[in-house]
């Protein structure tokens, strides 16, 4: 059996994201960042930072208005994302489960964390997604629900009220007030060490943009995935 | 053809007899101020009422450019009789005999104002809106302009009442200049504030939803399940907002150790690799 050489393998491509994964991912970022710095401003009314971006977008009921927009869009890229997997299991007659966690995500995780206190030689292997990235993903959908359901009470405290006492949408608030800090955080340190400061693809990974990973990456990052995709294509994967 | 220029004359000639009464009067009014100011445009002159000093400098130029500039001195200070003034009065008897001139040209809002908890208790026109540079209540350095009525009214007012407004929506989107959130004002009124208990008052348990109801659509009896006026505490009705703070204060920083603590780990294995 023939081993590809490393050029080989960093010229093959495998799609990873598709174009529908791809957008979703641009909507909520760029809807992400509006709304921190807009909501960061409303936050911390009292800041400098707060006082210049009032006056870049020209007062404050504007700048309000564009983290509504920003809302919205994310709003949206949720919805997509849910009617594109119900559209998904519909048409495939299957439901991807490849994200829900298992028990060989805790087995993984453990793993990892010995493998870089060096009690382990053995690097997990991961399929298609890694524990930290169904990480990611449940936090988002929990942020999304969190931040989505409190935004939207404050939004329309007026529809609220029908349903929900007065302190119930303060509370909201304060949920939304302070959730936010966390999401903030958790992308701007958790999210950005994984994707951009991780010396294998620093400054930035391109498969937000173009959906592709190389096969050398694929071997590093999801072994697993890249065995069974090779097996599927009649090809013999290299072991180990 | 003649009754029409004849009209034309009489018109003409009626408009530059008023205009002329008119200058007169003003400038009756401006060497009255002159006179007056003549005096009182000494930065030094003061006198010591009530264990006080009390300045009774006027700042010229601040006054001509105040909405009041045009007006004689005596429009609001009636109590002068003569120079020298033969019986001054300082301290509330002047707020007192100021504020009733104010009555004089603005009837309708003192009018109103007399039935207010303010005017109850003594506060005066001038408390809010001052004496000698009142400007028009639309120019945003007016005392009484909409983003700095949280100081205005914090003269008197402090605590959970100020502190709460501060922190609020309606709050925070006023100080950046917010031309639609809900100030003091508009929810309590202006000349006619009443304690919340009298069910007259705008924020009565009566009156409350339709107030909110002003930009918030609908009339709800849940507007008035909470409290407005309320910071996080544990007990007492600022606690469903003090729970709800505390809940995510700990998910963040338990989320976020537990990330942290997985980085370094992480740097440290490729540390030791390297
Ligand atoms: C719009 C009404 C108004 C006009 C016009 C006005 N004043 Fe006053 N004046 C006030 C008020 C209000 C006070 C403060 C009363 C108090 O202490 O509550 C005051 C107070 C004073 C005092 C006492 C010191 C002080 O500041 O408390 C002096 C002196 C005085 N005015 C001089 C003048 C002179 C001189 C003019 C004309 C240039 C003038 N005022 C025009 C409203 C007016
Ligand atoms: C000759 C200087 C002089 C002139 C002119 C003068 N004042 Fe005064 N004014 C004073 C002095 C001195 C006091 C303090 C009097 C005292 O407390 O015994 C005073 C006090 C006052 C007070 C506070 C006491 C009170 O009873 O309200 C007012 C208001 C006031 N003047 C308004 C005026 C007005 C209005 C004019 C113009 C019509 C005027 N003054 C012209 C010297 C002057
Ligand atoms: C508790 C503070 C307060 C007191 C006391 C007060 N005002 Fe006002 N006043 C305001 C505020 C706030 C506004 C601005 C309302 C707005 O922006 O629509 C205002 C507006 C005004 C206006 C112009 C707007 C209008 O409604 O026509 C006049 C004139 C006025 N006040 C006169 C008076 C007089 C006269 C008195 C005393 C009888 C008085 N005010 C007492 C707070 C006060
Ligand atoms: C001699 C009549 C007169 C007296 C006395 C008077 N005012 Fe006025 N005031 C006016 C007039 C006229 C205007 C409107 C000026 C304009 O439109 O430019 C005015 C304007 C105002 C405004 C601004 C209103 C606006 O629409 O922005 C306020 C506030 C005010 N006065 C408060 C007071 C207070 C407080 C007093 C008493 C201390 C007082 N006035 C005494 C005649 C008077
Ligand atoms: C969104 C409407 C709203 C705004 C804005 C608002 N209030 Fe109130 N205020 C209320 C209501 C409702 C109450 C009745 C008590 C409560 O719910 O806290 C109240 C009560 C009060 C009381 C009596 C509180 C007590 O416990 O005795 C004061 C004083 C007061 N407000 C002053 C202010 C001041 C000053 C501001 C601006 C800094 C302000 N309010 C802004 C709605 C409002
Ligand atoms: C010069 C002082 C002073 C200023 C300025 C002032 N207030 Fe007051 N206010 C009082 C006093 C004194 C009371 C009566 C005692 C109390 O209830 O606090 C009162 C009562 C009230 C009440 C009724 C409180 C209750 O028991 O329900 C409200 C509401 C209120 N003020 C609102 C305002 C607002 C809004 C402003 C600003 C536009 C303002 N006040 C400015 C002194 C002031
Ligand atoms: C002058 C108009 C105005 C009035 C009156 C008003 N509000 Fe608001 N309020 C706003 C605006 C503007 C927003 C921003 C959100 C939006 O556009 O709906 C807002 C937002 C809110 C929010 C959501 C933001 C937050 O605080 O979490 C609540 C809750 C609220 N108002 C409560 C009230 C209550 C309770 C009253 C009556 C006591 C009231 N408002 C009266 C203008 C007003």
């Amino acid at each position: 059996m023939v081993m590809r050489t490393v050029e080989e393998k960093r010229e093959r491509a495998f799609e990873r994201f598709n174009i529908h994964h791809r957008i979703q991912h641009i909507m909520m970022f760029t809807s992400f960042i509006l709304l921190a710095l807009t909501g960061l401003a409303i936050k911390y009314n009292e800041s400098a930072y707060a006082a210049v971006l009032t006056n870049i977008f020209g007062g404050f009921d504007s700048m309000y208005r564009a983290h509504l927009v920003g809302a919205v869009v994310m709003l949206a890229s949720c919805a997509y994302h849910l009617l594109y997997l119900l559209v998904y299991a519909v048409w495939r007659r299957e439901i991807s489960t490849a994200v829900f966690p298992t028990p060989q995500d805790v087995k993984d995780l453990f793993q990892n964390l010995s493998y870089n206190l060096g009690l382990t030689k053995q690097r997990p292997e991961f399929d298609r997604y890694s524990y930290k990235e169904k990480f990611d993903y449940w936090a988002v959908f929990w942020g999304i629900f969190i931040m989505g359901g409190s935004g939207l009470i404050i939004w329309f405290p007026g529809i609220a009220t029908r349903y929900f006492p007065r302190w119930l949408i303060d509370s909201a608030r304060e949920a939304h007030a302070e959730e936010a800090m966390l999401a903030i955080l958790a992308i701007f340190i958790w999210h950005m060490y994984n994707v951009h400061f991780n010396p294998r693809f620093f400054p930035m990974s391109r498969v937000w943009l173009d959906g592709k990973i190389s096969e050398e990456l694929m071997e590093e990052e999801h072994p697993k995935e890249l065995r069974r995709l090779l097996r599927q294509k009649g090809e013999q994967p290299d072991e180990g | 053809m003649y009754w029409v220029h004849a009209r034309r004359l009489l018109f003409t000639a009626g408009l530059a007899l008023t205009l002329a009464l008119l200058s007169q009067g003003a400038v009756l009014a401006a060497t009255e101020t002159d006179a007056c100011i003549a005096c009182h445009s000494d930065e030094d002159l003061s006198i010591t009422f009530d264990g006080q000093k009390i300045s009774l400098y006027v700042d010229p130029e601040a006054y001509q450019s105040s909405v009041h500039g045009a007006f004689p001195c005596t429009a609001c200070h009636s109590e002068i009789d003569g120079i020298p003034h033969s019986n001054p009065i300082y301290g509330d008897e002047l707020s007192i005999a100021v504020s009733k001139s104010c009555q004089n040209c603005h009837r309708d809002i003192s009018d109103e104002f007399s039935s207010s908890i303010h005017a109850s208790v003594g506060v005066t026109c001038a408390d809010c809106h001052g004496s000698h540079s009142i400007e028009r209540v639309d120019s945003p350095t007016s005392t009484v302009y909409r983003t700095n009525l949280d100081d205005l009214c914090a003269k008197c007012h402090s605590g959970e009442v100020i502190e709460s407004y501060r922190e609020s929506f309606h709050g925070k989107a006023v100080s950046l200049g917010s031309q639609e959130a809900a100030t003091c004002t508009t929810c309590h009124g202006t000349h006619d504030i009443r304690p919340f208990t009298d069910p007259e008052s705008r924020v009565s348990e009566e009156n409350l939803p339709t107030t909110c109801a002003q930009c918030h659509g609908e009339a709800n009896a849940n507007w008035t399940k909470g409290k407005e006026h309320v910071t996080r505490a544990p007990t007492g009705p600022g606690a469903p907002m003090y729970y709800t703070y505390k809940f995510f204060i700990w998910l963040t920083l338990g989320t976020i150790t537990v990330l942290v603590v997985h980085i370094l780990i992480e740097l440290y294995g490729a540390l030791r690799r390297a």
